[in-house]
């Protein structure tokens, strides 16, 4: 019978073992839990603890060229499985998405790898921008009626109040730029990136256009990940490179927001920046510029929805105040902003779960209180639809 | 608070010795684990402690009554009515307002139903049927009464109190009111328990889901039949991995703390036969849908078709045990039906007439069945699963594929041959670790973890049972 103490023991050099070999991984971890550094970090400054790191990063260094042999193995079979069995011309554009995957050990050499969060850095030019844009007003919303064209589709009874991206943009008194209707045509892409709100809602955008239209879709969207911590995840760089990559994306999707509302650290500030201080908010208006930027670049429009009402008190007044950033700085490029929480019964003054229709209340949120409930994705998948022109199949035969 | 968060790792290797340096006090372990487990269930949501405690409070006095009293009938009528009535309120209470609108609106009437919002506290399934368990035993006289302390661990014992196993009465409140000191019970099942739920549900778990699960799931138009037919394969595979690699971590925090769950799985994807499957799968929920819904029913004791109906019936709760959704009962009813005509065959063929002649094919039917109906447990809706079903039967000709589905339906299948083997995977590697010396195991642990979270995706995994 083992004895208890060494039972301790085994535990307790393992546990100190994985901390040691995953401390870069764990202080992520603990920066985009907590939103501070991890107690007891000054841990890397020592030499030898720090070359433990380093060692794990060394051993691993090769994880990607077996992962690439691997895909490139499954590729060139699949390939003679469509072209023999099938017959069909396998080019590289019908699996294009197959090979453009984000993860935390893909995404960017130049960091050192983390597992319990995926990894970037951006130098943030906080110290060049620091001047406050002039916050727009509170958003108010009056009406538009959702049209619903699916069928079997629960949330077509749902009348929904909100205003069109190209009425609101009049009503900011930053400088905007005119908002231009989207038309997406058959052989355009679009992509959605976000958090765990976007990853409820992407998929049912996706599966609608590629059911309806054959439109493509590329769906990046990761829980956990927001604009603050880009450490753990980094969407502007994510965005600049896929749409590098992706020419033939013309709608970029956006839908985050809920794991921002903190403080967090940046490069050659030994201090975290206090959430909605004047750096603050330029470092974070700057991120989400970064991604507009790019879209604007590969010529893509912007669909970018707001955070909509939170249970919890002050997530819902942060997520209202980052909202104002979001709305603001879309209307500067006059991409399309659309706020969600009219579209699911609630408002900027207080949460509520349900959608009233005409037949009832119909919940559109979870019990968490963040995330969203079958009818709730369907209700923001449609809206995002209805705010596309997309062109029909027989355009997209003509084309081709 | 996740159990494979670094948090409660940390957190654990402290209670771990606290609640030994109390090993001669029994009593006060209890109390140290009560603690512990009202501080887990408040880390989701401090609500969920209070209704927990208010629950136990409530079930814990009738109990007395039905003890006591002389009209036991009545308060045995009164607690179930309790338990479930608390279980109908915070679970099913949306399917039943949703129900009564529907009513409302075909009468012609335009009233409205005020909306309320309520929560699902955490482990509410699991800790019901741990009530109702030890009600029913109160009633049989199968154990005498707990007292107060040792009923609130009982139905509140952290490591099952998230997704089970569900435990009875009988066999778990003794093991509460030892008067002995505790042992630590099995250290070496415990570690490889760990090491096989952190490669199950860590690593592969969800790497499948993230790789071909999650992305099938969600635009099965998209995906040829072969596709589908293998993230099909690959959801059953990932189910089994998340829940089974939960219980194996719960079941070794248990041993370490001096306890023992019962057993949830045993190979499921290996029974011949869907019997045989529910012998093997969730085992502790099939067999209490069994003994405390079943066999009061009638069980097989009133005929051929009432058996069947019995049956039925058992199987339909067991889908809406899981959610108020008409996907779970679809999901219940499929395996339902499917029992029935398995009862039908051995009615007519003799039982288990294909098993005895053709095993691995039953095995392969078995397996098929089962994978069928995880389409109706895993999809949203009901359309969902029609279109995923849809998208099976028309996209053989037209749809490249995505994924080398046909190479991994071969690894598949030599794995299937293979798998048998992980009989005796647990006690081998027990055997394994006793011949090294136990100073160097933490260099093996070490080592297993850095190839295992090096290859697995960023992130904590959720369970998906505690969702139930």
């Amino acid at each position: 019978m083992m004895s208890i103490l060494r039972v301790c023991y085994i535990f307790f050099v393992t546990l100190i073992g994985l901390l040691l070999l995953y401390q870069q991984s764990i202080a992520i971890y603990w920066q985009q839990t907590y939103h501070r550094s991890m107690p007891l970090f000054g841990w890397q400054d020592k030499p030898f603890l720090s070359s433990i790191a380093k060692l794990n990063q060394q051993l691993l260094a090769d994880e990607d060229i077996y992962f690439s042999a691997v895909a490139d193995f499954n590729d060139q079979l699949v390939q003679k499985y469509n072209h023999l069995i099938l017959e069909t011309k396998s080019s590289q554009d019908e699996h294009v998405f197959d090979h453009v995957t984000y993860d935390s050990k893909t995404n960017h050499e130049d960091e050192p790898t983390s597992k319990l969060a995926s990894k970037q850095t951006a130098l943030e030019p906080v110290h060049a921008k620091t001047e406050r844009d002039e916050a727009p007003p509170l958003l108010t919303t009056p009406t538009l009626s959702i049209k619903n064209e699916a069928k079997n589709d629960e949330a077509k009874d749902v009348t929904i109040k909100a205003k069109s991206s190209v009425e609101m943009s009049t009503n900011l008194k930053d400088p905007v730029q005119q908002v231009v209707p989207i038309t997406v045509h058959p052989v355009d892409k679009i992509l959605f990136i976000g958090d765990s709100l976007m990853q409820g809602v992407a998929p049912r955008v996706k599966r609608s256009l590629y059911q309806k239209y054959h439109i493509e879709s590329l769906d990046l969207s990761k829980q956990s990940t927001g604009l603050s911590y880009p450490g753990a995840f980094n969407w502007p760089k994510t965005v600049e490179d896929t749409l590098a990559q992706e020419p033939s994306i013309k709608v970029v999707v956006v839908f985050l927001g809920p794991n921002d509302p903190w403080n967090f650290p940046v490069k050659g500030h030994a201090k975290y920046l206090q959430f909605k201080s004047a750096q603050w908010e330029a470092t974070y208006r700057y991120r989400i510029n970064r991604i507009l930027k790019a879209a604007q670049l590969n010529k893509a429009d912007v669909i970018w929805l707001g955070v909509p009402c939170m249970r919890k008190a002050k997530l819902h007044r942060d997520v209202v105040y980052l909202n104002t950033l979001y709305h603001s700085e879309v209307a500067k490029i006059g991409g399309h902003y659309i706020p969600t929480s009219e579209l699911l019964g609630c408002s900027d003054k207080e949460y509520a779960n349900f959608v009233t229709t005409n037949k009832g209340n119909a919940k559109v949120r979870i019990d968490d209180g963040i995330h969203f409930s079958v009818l709730g994705q369907k209700i923001l998948a449609n809206r995002i639809i209805n705010e596309m022109t997309i062109e029909s199949a027989e355009q997209k035969e003509a084309i081709q | 608070m996740s159990y494979l968060s670094i948090e409660f790792s940390v957190l654990f290797l402290i209670f771990f010795c606290l609640y030994w340096s109390c090993r001669k006090l029994p009593v006060l372990q209890n109390y140290l684990l009560l603690i512990a487990s009202y501080g887990i269930v408040a880390s989701f949501n401090y609500t969920f402690a209070l209704i927990l405690a208010g629950y136990s409070i409530v079930i814990f006095s009738l109990s007395f009554l039905l003890d006591k009293s002389k009209y036991r009938r009545f308060w045995f009528t009164i607690s179930i009515m309790a338990a479930m009535g608390n279980l109908a309120v915070f679970k099913y209470f949306d399917f039943f307002t949703n129900a009564l609108q529907v009513i409302i609106n075909n009468l012609g009437l335009s009233f409205l139903i005020p909306s309320t919002e309520i929560i699902m506290p955490i482990g509410i399934s699991f800790y019901t049927f741990h009530s109702i368990s030890y009600i029913v035993s109160i009633k049989r006289k199968e154990i005498e009464r707990a007292d107060f302390i040792s009923f609130m661990l009982f139905l509140s014992f952290f490591p099952s109190i998230v997704a089970g196993p569900i435990n009875r009465a009988r066999d778990f409140l003794p093991q509460i009111q030892i008067k002995i000191s505790r042992e630590l019970l099995e250290p070496y099942r415990a570690f490889t328990l760990i090491l096989f739920a952190i490669v199950k549900v860590y690593w592969l778990s969800s790497a499948i889901a993230d790789t071909w699960v999650n992305p099938v799931f969600a635009n099965p138009a998209e995906y040829s039949s072969l596709d589908l037919i293998f993230a099909l394969y690959a959801y059953a595979i990932q189910l089994y991995l998340n829940f089974s690699g939960y219980t194996d971590l719960v079941t070794a925090i248990a041993l370490l703390l001096g306890f023992k769950l019962p057993i949830n799985f045993n190979l499921p994807y290996l029974a011949s036969n869907l019997r045989n499957f529910w012998q093997r799968w969730h085992i502790s929920l099939s067999s209490w849908i069994r003994d405390y819904v079943y066999i009061p029913l009638g069980g097989s004791r009133s005929g051929f078709f009432r058996t069947q109906i019995n049956l039925l019936i058992a199987m339909l709760l067991s889908g809406l045990w899981h959610g108020a959704s008409l996907n779970f009962l679809i999901w219940g009813g499929v395996h339902g039906i499917g029992m029935v005509l398995l009862n039908i065959g051995d009615k007519y063929f003799g039982r288990n007439c294909l098993a005895d002649r053709f095993l691995f094919l039953a095995k392969l039917i078995t397996f098929h069945y089962v994978c069928f109906a995880w389409i109706f447990f895993r999809s949203s809706s009901f359309s969902e699963s029609l279109e995923y079903l849809s998208a099976i039967i028309n996209n053989f000709s037209h749809i490249p594929l995505h994924f080398n589905s046909l190479f991994y339906m071969f690894l598949l299948l030599l794995g299937y041959y293979l798998y048998p083997l992980a009989t005796n995977l647990q006690v081998n590697i027990v055997k394994c670790m006793h011949k090294v010396h136990w100073s160097l195991l933490p260099v093996i642990f070490i080592l297993t973890l850095w190839l295992v979270i090096s290859f697995a995706p960023s992130g904590i995994p959720n369970f998906i049972y505690a969702g139930f």
